[in-house]
């Protein structure tokens, strides 16, 4: 998991055509084996973080861990996101320096959910109720967006860490979120309220 | 030298038999296609075989997470979905029949120590502290790196086992290399699955087996068949393992099983099997759901898992009810569930091996699978529905505000100053629901509600939320008493006890309307809509006021009945907790082919009691007639036993697990008296009265015509006790008899010879008691359900017997019986199959000679011919005459080679030496 593969091969679009960009998707193994990587290229500006993911100033690949229990409905935490993401969760702050985001993905055990994630068992796949949920994050971009969840040291989904964001000018934006925190509504004023703040 | 010679020959030659074993005489093209000898066991035994580990088990596989996976990965790298998705299920199938076979034969041949169940007696230093660290954890590192340390060493790392743990010779199985584990594709279940439908056997059985053997291509196929038409979206693959009487098996079984377990759900995610047999989806296949995807199930009356009277074993077996045919509403589905323990009560002694679970109902094996599976994840769905709402929910909450602050949002809605009629109802049910679920003092659903939190299963349950089981219970304890109090207040100031006012049930909660038997209205019930006392109380986004979803509870009262609701999910999700949820890191194995497992374990069936009732009545009778049969008085006393009754299973909570303690009754002697006024009244009439039993007496030694008028009345009734418990009450029977028949023998009749004769004895009342004591002891043993009784089928003999004869003939059942072939006698049986073991060879012709000199000899002898050699060998052995005491000699097998040849090639010299 911390093996950034350096890979000679350059995206069609040209290694420093878009800025920092996350993207998630399969590829096959000269075995035949499909498997689940997350690939981030870079541009001259953000250069520094390819490198300090894995020497390449352009492109890492690396693959993602296995995640147990997932191409299922074992996880309580998947089932949230799946189907009550935009109720449960809230943005917390935008992430602007890369750095933090960065560390983690060099360090932590983490998979990408996209749209068409294959581990969505609650909702059609890559159908509008997830891309609906994405929108409360991504807006418009909500087709392209990816939640960042991380995995515990038996390679469970623990908790969700970050949305990404892909908006149209290809560069991908990243939110810190947290668990939303219901609030106690206004009272009437004419309801006695007795209670003990303390 | 030339003796030396030939005796190294036998030797060599035994030492190859030996090796090939059972499987000598047809050796099968495929490994995978080894049947087991079919153990065919009424009630009583297969209670008794509940205890000991099986040797063969079926592997429930249900493909719907592989096929999703692959479905949505087809869609993402553009390939054709449909074709995937039956590839992904296919090669799910194939890699977990796989791997589990895999597995067997690492631990038959020691390349994997066996895994201990009882940590109490274990030596291994390193596993005993890896488990005590992993106990309240489902998933563990430790274990994993521990396991994958033992496995590299299977796969020929090198490490001796002593540097990995206290590794001796006795934590590994060590059988001879030969392949061990037959795996089948079960495409019908049919007579090689006999004994699941046979309690006794007999000819028709045996011929459905011999037909089922030989059209075996359509029953099964091996379990790494990849014809497109076998169902993998739902199969059963059963696995058979080759352990000979003398394995030992018994002693390690257990372990065997758990071993097994527990390096499957390993292997799935560390080893490469999965990615050997699926070249494209092996990878991805680690993250499959497995143990949700897979059951194993042991195919018999005999456990993967040794059953106790505890909560796990109960609630795991009640899985049983889901494999019946159809949809059937279960226990678990309920608002309420009474739980597993009620069930076996109340379900009692039933049938067993009479395909109570249908499986020949379906055409095909995987309709039957697909069934069961639809079944259980529906079950499955609800409950882990219920407890991840009540864990959100009961989180939220108490995230947003402490049980006092609860309450005091509950106090000015409830101490209010006016109430309309449905501000009346809400206090109702609030106040109703807080009362069932959480008062002290009625008790009713508390102290379950309590004991949540000791349970393992539920703490596991709850890995992943952020608060702990035991701060919502006691959140939960605080909130309640607060409510309480406040609705005692309510009930004081006589709310509801207004003019006019009736309360509407319909706004009860499911569970509640469960509890207090409101019938579910005729028309379609409008949601209840908790009442708005100004803005919600609790909201997600205060920017989207009222919008669906968005509100989390309307009011105080809302809010805590939301609060009782989610307890009483809790409550009803743990008493099924084992069963259902994902709380385990090994595959399920419910006994659902054997409900004697828990009705033995819980001693509400006792398979040993008709026998030991069969030899206290003998006794007794003898007793009785002894005392009074010798007499002219027409006095008899009528002596019974009944079983010891289990009228309760009182809960304990031991090391966080729920166990059963079951509170007998004991045996009771019962007994009637008899009077016989015979010759009191001059006409054959007689009476008896059984004060305690509900048994009509039939007192006539021969059945003449008879009018017989018998009353009798058995009287029990079961009180649900406050604390939940449902004791049943002693049942009191009684009876009385009268009748008057004209019969042969009248039997207390022989007073008439007394008198005459002055006789101090009645010499026919004496002996149709005696000879009664004998006939009753005699059929009582011959009780076909209760008196445990097995037989052994050898498949392949069965086949062989009905190809030779065209049918089974009668006389061949109880050799087919005995696990041999058919012959003149079962002791010619037993000989010739003992013949084929020792050489190899298969017998073509068999003469019976008999017992050597006079003819009650135990020992007898069969002339021989087959293919071993050119000419007839005459084996000698002892056997008695129903066969059940068969032993052979040392020297050759007790073969003598009655011609040259035979010699030579048993290894004899002409003196047969």
């Amino acid at each position: 998991m911390k093996q950034w593969i350096l890979t000679l091969i350059v995206m069609a679009q040209g290694a420093f055509a878009h800025a920092f960009v996350v993207e998630s998707g399969f590829i096959q193994q000269a075995s035949g084996q499909y498997v689940k990587s997350t690939s981030v290229t870079c541009d001259l500006k953000s250069a520094p973080q390819c490198r300090k993911l894995c020497q390449n100033p352009a492109v890492c690949v690396r693959e993602e861990p296995y995640c147990r229990n997932c191409a299922g409905t074992t996880s309580p935490l998947l089932r949230q996101l799946f189907t009550e993401l935009s109720r449960l969760y809230t943005i917390k702050n935008l992430v602007s320096d890369l750095s933090p985001l960065v560390q983690y993905m060099a360090s932590q055990s983490y998979v990408l959910l996209g749209v068409d994630s294959v581990f969505n068992y609650y909702t059609p796949v890559g159908g509008d109720v997830f891309v609906n949920e994405l929108k409360a994050f991504c807006g418009d971009s909500a087709p392209t967006a990816m939640l960042v969840v991380k995995l515990d040291p038996v390679h469970q989904p623990f908790e969700l860490s970050y949305v990404l964001c892909r908006p149209t000018n290809g560069e991908t934006v990243a939110f810190e979120v947290m668990p939303r925190q219901p609030t106690i509504g206004q009272r009437l004023l004419n309801t006695p309220i007795i209670f003990n703040l303390n | 030298m030339f003796f030396q010679g030939s005796i190294h020959k036998v030797i060599a030659s035994v030492a190859l038999v030996g090796v090939c074993g059972a499987n000598a005489f047809a050796a099968p093209s495929n490994p995978d296609l080894q049947f087991n000898n079919l153990r065919i066991t009424n009630r009583a035994q297969c209670a008794i075989d509940s205890d000991a580990p099986t040797d063969t088990a079926l592997i429930v596989v249900d493909g719907y997470n592989a096929g999703k996976l692959a479905n949505s990965l087809a869609k993402s790298v553009g390939a054709d979905p449909e074709a995937m998705s039956v590839q992904g299920m296919q090669d799910f199938r194939i890699a977990v029949s796989r791997l589990t076979k895999n597995i067997m034969n690492k631990l038959f041949i020691g390349a994997l120590p066996l895994l201990p169940l009882n940590l109490k007696t274990s030596k291994l230093k390193n596993y005993n502290a890896v488990a005590v660290k992993c106990e309240k954890k489902t998933y563990c590192p430790e274990l994993n790196t521990y396991l994958a340390k033992l496995w590299d060493n299977s796969e020929g790392a090198g490490v001796p086992w002593d540097k990995l743990d206290n590794f001796t010779g006795a934590s590994f199985v060590q059988l001879k290399k030969v392949d061990r584990v037959g795996c089948m594709y079960i495409k019908k279940f049919s007579g090689l699955q006999g004994h699941l439908h046979t309690t006794d056997l007999d000819v028709a059985s045996l011929q459905d087996m011999a037909q089922a053997y030989l059209a075996q291509d359509q029953n099964v196929t091996s379990c790494e068949d990849r014809d497109a038409s076998l169902d993998s979206r739902n199969s059963i693959i059963q696995m058979n393992l080759k352990v000979g009487e003398g394995d030992n098996f018994t002693n390690y079984g257990f372990d065997f099983w758990n071993s097994v377990k527990i390096y499957l759900s390993f292997a799935w995610r560390y080893s490469n099997i999965p990615a050997q047999v699926s070249p494209q989806m092996g990878q991805l296949f680690k993250s499959i759901a497995f143990e949700e995807s897979v059951m194993m199930v042991p195919n018999g009356c005999k456990s993967i898992e040794k059953p106790s009277c505890d909560a796990e074993t109960l609630s795991l077996n009640s899985i049983r009810e889901l494999a019946k045919p159809g949809q059937n509403p279960t226990d678990s589905f309920r608002e309420n569930p009474e739980g597993p323990d009620k069930g076996v009560i109340n379900n009692g002694a039933r049938s067993v091996n009479d395909d109570f679970l249908g499986t020949r109902s379906y055409k095909e094996a995987s309709d039957w699978v697909e069934n069961f599976r639809k079944n259980y994840v529906q079950n499955r769905g609800s409950l882990k529905s219920r407890l991840q709402s009540a864990i959100q929910f009961m989180n939220v909450l108490s995230g947003a505000m402490t049980s006092s602050q609860l309450t005091e949002f509950v106090r000015p809605l409830a101490l209010a100053s006016t109430y309309t009629n449905s501000h009346r109802d809400e206090l109702y049910y609030l106040c109703t629901e807080a009362r069932l679920a959480g008062d002290q003092r009625l008790d009713f659903m508390k102290t379950g509600i309590d004991k949540i939190k000791k349970m393992d299963v539920m703490q596991k349950a709850f890995e992943g939320s952020s608060k702990s089981l035991d701060e919502l219970s006691n959140y939960f304890d605080s909130a309640a008493t607060g409510v309480v109090s406040l609705c005692d207040n309510l009930e004081r100031q006589n709310i509801w006890n207004v003019k006019g006012y009736t309360v509407d049930r319909d706004g009860f909660n499911s569970w509640a309307k469960e509890i207090l038997n409101i019938p579910a209205s005729n028309e379609v019930t409008p949601q209840f809509t908790p009442m708005a006392f100004g803005a919600p109380l609790l909201v997600w986004d205060t920017n989207k006021g009222n919008a669906t979803n968005n509100v989390i509870c309307m009011s105080g009262m809302d809010c805590a009945r939301k609060m009782t609701k989610a307890m009483v999910d809790l409550y009803a999700v743990s008493k099924y907790a084992d069963a259902f949820l994902p709380t385990s890191s090994t595959v399920a194995s419910p006994d659902i082919f054997n409900p004697y497992a828990d009705l033995k374990a819980c001693k509400i069936y006792d398979p040993w009691f008709q026998t030991r009732r069969a030899n206290k009545r003998l006794f007794a009778d003898l007793t009785s007639t002894v005392l009074f049969g010798w007499n002219a008085l027409p006095i008899y006393i009528d002596v019974d036993f009944t079983a010891p009754k289990v009228t309760s299973l009182k809960q304990l909570i031991e090391d966080g697990s729920v166990k059963f303690d079951p509170a007998l009754t004991k045996s009771k002697m019962q007994y009637s008296i008899l009077a016989d006024f015979g010759p009191l009244v001059g006409a054959p009439c007689a009476v008896s009265i059984a004060p305690h039993s509900d048994k009509a007496f039939n007192f006539y030694a021969f059945n003449g015509i008879s009018m017989n008028y018998c009353k009798t009345k058995t009287d029990g009734t079961a009180i649900g006790e406050t604390s939940g418990n449902v004791d049943n009450k002693d049942p009191k029977s009684h009876s009385y008899c009268g009748g008057c028949s004209i019969n042969f023998v009248g039997v207390a009749s022989g007073a008439a010879m007394t008198s005459g004769y002055a006789l101090p004895v009645n010499p026919i009342k004496l002996g149709i008691y005696f000879f009664r004591s004998i006939y009753r002891f005699v059929q009582a043993k011959k009780d076909k359900v209760n008196i445990p009784n097995s037989s052994d089928v050898n498949l392949q003999r069965v086949a062989e017997t009905y190809q030779k004869f065209g049918f089974i003939p009668e006389y061949c059942v109880n050799q087919l019986g005995a696990g041999v072939g058919c012959y003149q006698n079962i002791c010619a049986a037993k000989a010739a199959d003992f013949f084929e073991r020792y050489t190899g060879k298969k017998v073509q012709g068999l003469d019976y000679e008999g017992p050597k000199g006079n003819t009650d000899s135990i020992t007898k002898s069969v002339r021989i011919r087959s293919a071993l050699c050119d000419g007839d060998v005459r084996l000698s052995f002892n056997c008695n005459d129903d066969g059940k005491k068969f032993s052979t000699y040392d020297r050759f097998g007790g073969m003598y080679g009655l011609t040259k040849n035979c010699r030579d090639a048993i290894g004899q010299n002409f003196w047969g030496h």
